[in-house]
């Protein structure tokens, strides 16, 4: 417990040294405020955008984004995973393509969806979903795959149905790996929400990002940053928190509860 | 005690790998036959890579022989498989408590009576488990683990337990323990067992009979009644009866 306590202590205390240098090398140096703005500048442009709302109206179209092209990528790459661990044949019908695929550079695509389905939403989305897709889709592989085989076996000894199975003992074993993929898919689908709105978008955080950049705005460009890493922050939060909820029979979750 | 419940005629079992052209022909197990009855303790022992694996799984339906017959006059009920299976790990859901775990198979089978919930707790008893139904399988020991995989085998009232060296994987006090923790159980279920190891002692402690196998190919090399007085304690490692057959089948596995 004082351990913890001396953690926090340490990361306020550790915040304050970096605004204090900030600060300083801003005054020191007479460092121009559309170059690096002092943090109370920062501050108070990041106040006043909640104020006004434009970082909730921004923040919400980025955020819903997110959560169907996430949901949507991630659901297809369940699926995916799901039958290329169960029938090799139709793993390596799929194998090529997602290869080339995953090889690709996604953000490279965002040109190409533009010219076809235009700005906005279509494109932002399609980016989302091919990001959240192969890893969700890769760990439910790997998960399915690193069922012990004496847990198939009394299965069959029990005559389990194949829903049952399914249900009742594949996808729980493989759910810390499907978590992880989860995980990693959520970071990937902000980073492909954030940059495709950046570079096809009429809305979100990612175009106020080069909304600011192009006025040369430093105060809203940091201000949206920040906003930016709170939303990441958010949905890291809630999926960690969903994976605490599944695993809590998990030993990497073990250690958590018990070693404190 | 001479109904015979699991009949084993010339089981014969053929492993092939490699490609198309260069086909390698593997014989797992030569024409095994043997039989097992009712409420009878019969041990498999025999070197690794004997095949007793294999013939527990095609015993059980998990794996088809190349020729040969099983059959097995006991088919279960309705919904209940005729086989409690005990593996080498526990295999236990992380996720369930242990009486959960051990409560699965009614899940599976989609029927639960009172009954059957009263049997289990009667075999968390037998098994020394009392004041564990709630911890998960994580918080329990490794010969814990296996004693709930047991209850979990025998919750729905098999008449036939395969047991594939269920404490293979023990430190020998805790084998000890579980092995009379197992008497226990059969003294008071009378199953039929069908148990497979490789250490002597422990089969002899525990059989009726006892199946030696042999290697390359696998196969039966000689059945060996064990005819010491039951029930059993610790005190009758100690006879010379005992002795005698531990010496018996140390000269057959030479
Ligand atoms: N699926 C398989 N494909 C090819 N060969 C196999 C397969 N399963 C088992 N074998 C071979 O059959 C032989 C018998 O295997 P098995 O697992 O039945 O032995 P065992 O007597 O149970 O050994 P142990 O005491 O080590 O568990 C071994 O030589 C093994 O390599
Ligand atoms: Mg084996």
């Amino acid at each position: 417990m004082g351990k913890k306590i001396f953690i926090v202590i340490l990361s306020i205390v550790f915040l304050f040294v970096f605004i204090g240098f900030w600060k300083g090398y801003v005054t020191l140096n007479n460092v121009p405020a559309f170059i690096l703005p002092p943090p109370e500048a920062v501050a108070q442009s990041f106040v006043s955008l909640i104020r006004d709302g434009t970082f909730f109206a921004e923040g919400w179209v980025t955020l819903y984004t997110i959560i169907i092209g996430f949901g949507i990528g991630s659901g297809l790459g369940f699926f995916a995973g799901y039958f290329s661990a169960r029938s090799r044949v139709f793993e390596e019908i799929i194998s090529p393509y997602v290869m080339l695929i995953q090889a690709t550079p996604k953000v490279s695509l965002i040109p190409l969806f533009v010219i076809w389905f235009g700005l906005g939403m279509p494109s932002k989305l399609l980016l989302i979903v091919l990001s959240a897709f192969f890893p969700v889709m890769i760990n439910t592989i790997l998960g399915m795959r690193s069922i012990p085989e004496d847990y198939e076996n009394l299965m069959t000894i029990l005559h389990a149905s194949e829903r049952s199975r399914v249900l009742k003992m594949k996808i729980p074993m493989a759910t810390p790996q499907i978590m992880a993929g989860l995980k990693i898919a959520m970071v990937q689908s902000v980073i492909g929400a954030i940059v495709s709105e950046w570079m096809a978008g009429d809305q979100g955080l990612g175009y106020l990002l080069v909304y600011a950049s192009s006025l040369y705005d430093a105060n809203l460009l940091m201000s949206a940053i920040l906003a930016t890493t709170f939303l990441g922050l958010i949905l890291y939060w809630s999926i960690e928190l969903v994976e605490k909820r599944l695993l809590f029979w998990h030993e990497s979750r073990v250690a958590f509860t018990e070693g404190t | 005690m001479s109904e015979i419940i699991v009949d084993v005629k010339n089981v014969r079992k053929i492993f092939t790998s490699g490609t198309k052209k260069e086909r390698k022909e593997f014989s797992a197990l030569e024409a095994v036959s043997f039989t097992v009855s009712k409420g009878e303790f019969v041990s498999l022992l025999g070197p690794s890579g004997c095949g007793k694996s294999t013939l527990l799984k095609i015993i059980s339906g998990l794996l088809p022989a190349s020729s040969g017959v099983v059959s097995i006059s006991e088919t279960g009920t309705k919904k209940a498989p005729p086989f409690g299976f005990v593996f080498q790990d526990s295999v236990l859901l992380p996720w369930r408590t242990a009486f959960d775990n051990a409560l699965f198979p009614f899940e599976i089978m989609g029927s639960k009576e009172k009954a059957d919930e009263a049997r289990v707790k009667e075999l968390f008893g037998l098994a020394k488990l009392n004041g564990f139904e709630s911890s998960y399988p994580r918080q329990l020991s490794g010969g814990m683990k296996q004693r709930v995989s047991i209850v979990r085998a025998l919750s729905y009232n098999p008449p036939i337990l395969l047991m594939d060296e269920p404490f293979g994987a023990l430190d020998a006090i805790t084998r000890d323990n579980l092995n009379n923790v197992l008497l226990e159980i059969w003294e008071s279920t009378r199953k039929t067992v069908l148990f497979v190891t490789h250490s002597i002692s422990e089969a002899v402690y525990l059989s009726d009979r006892i199946i030696v196998m042999g290697t390359k190919p696998g196969r039966v090399i000689k059945e060996v009644p064990v005819n010491l007085p039951r029930p059993r304690n610790e005190d009758v490692k100690l006879t010379p009866e005992f002795y005698a057959s531990v010496k018996e089948l140390r000269e057959l596995l030479k």
